[in-house]
């Protein structure tokens, strides 16, 4: 196992989680970068494998505000049509253009080219979110949960 | 020895991009391109049906795949088959995206609406692959 992500596997499939980023339980991830005050959002390797081969991503326009909690991003996949939640209050400023083109980059790159959006906070640290290893223990109850379904 | 195109749709049970495939693959082979097409069961390729294999090998093989897995394509090359073309349901939705695919034993009318786009693509392929040299019945 890469020292760079944790890593569990429930039934047959691998979940990766990677280390220094922060998470909520919808799975979705934070990269906060102190030099611009931003941080990068995307979906957890859980989440996307859940969730199955991403259809369309409807980025929200850079300068939206978002509530905590509030929709970020819409995105359709093969299974479901799944509405991502912001991890924390803030502004967009800027989003992942390249999903418009290739929007399977959320399933093959989750944690690198598939991210979705990067907000301004309005506050940091953002309360609620998860270290790499407490969002494991959650992921893993989570998965062990849909495989048991 | 004259030969049709082989179709192998995926065989996600249950699924309903993989029903899509199955229910283009019905179209091709019983109403748009009866003479020229036959379909090999993907199920039959997995369990090592000799008779499916040999289908596959020396044909040439149109396969749709209702996901990234790719069951079909992978399939179809492990039993000594060539790939002349593979369509993916993920791909003909983001090109038809009011085609929705919803359902798993019966389509809702964007499921068939969208098996309909990829038939009619096929059938286009089978006369292509046809047209450059291949004989059939």
């Amino acid at each position: 196992m890469s020292s760079e992500f944790l890593e569990t596997t429930v039934d047959k499939f691998i979940f990766r989680v990677k280390v220094g980023y922060l998470y909520n339980e919808a799975g979705v991830w934070v990269a906060y970068d102190p030099a611009h005050g931003t941080a990068r959002v995307g979906l957890t390797d859980f989440r996307q494998q859940a969730s199955g081969d991403v259809a369309f991503v409807d980025l929200p326009a850079v300068g939206t505000q978002v509530a905590a909690g509030g929709d970020l991003v819409n995105i359709e996949t093969i299974k479901v049509d799944l509405t991502v939640p912001a991890p924390f209050g803030g502004e967009v400023v800027a989003v992942n253009k390249g999903l418009d083109e290739t929007p399977e980059l959320i399933n093959q790159a989750p944690y690198g080219d598939g991210w979705l959006v990067e907000l301004k906070p309005e506050q940091w640290p953002a309360e609620g979110l998860l270290d790499a290893p407490a969002y494991l223990a959650v992921m893993q109850a989570q998965a062990e949960a849909e495989a048991a379904q | 020895m004259s030969k049709r195109v082989i179709i192998v749709p995926c065989s996600g049970i249950g699924k309903t991009y993989g029903t899509v495939t199955r229910e283009a693959a019905y179209q091709v082979a019983e109403e748009l391109r009866p003479e020229t097409t036959a379909i090999v069961p993907l199920s039959l390729l997995v369990l090592g049906d000799e008779g499916a294999r040999a289908a596959v090998q020396g044909a040439q093989v149109i396969t749709m795949d209702g996901c990234s897995l790719a069951c079909a394509t992978l399939n179809v090359r492990q039993a000594g088959g060539a790939v002349a073309k593979d369509f993916t349901v993920l791909d003909a939705f983001r090109r038809n995206k009011a085609l929705k695919p919803r359902g798993i034993s019966e389509l809702n009318e964007g499921g068939q609406a969208l098996a309909r786009v990829l038939a009619d693509e096929i059938a286009q392929t089978t006369d292509e692959l046809i047209a450059g040299g291949v004989d059939h019945a």
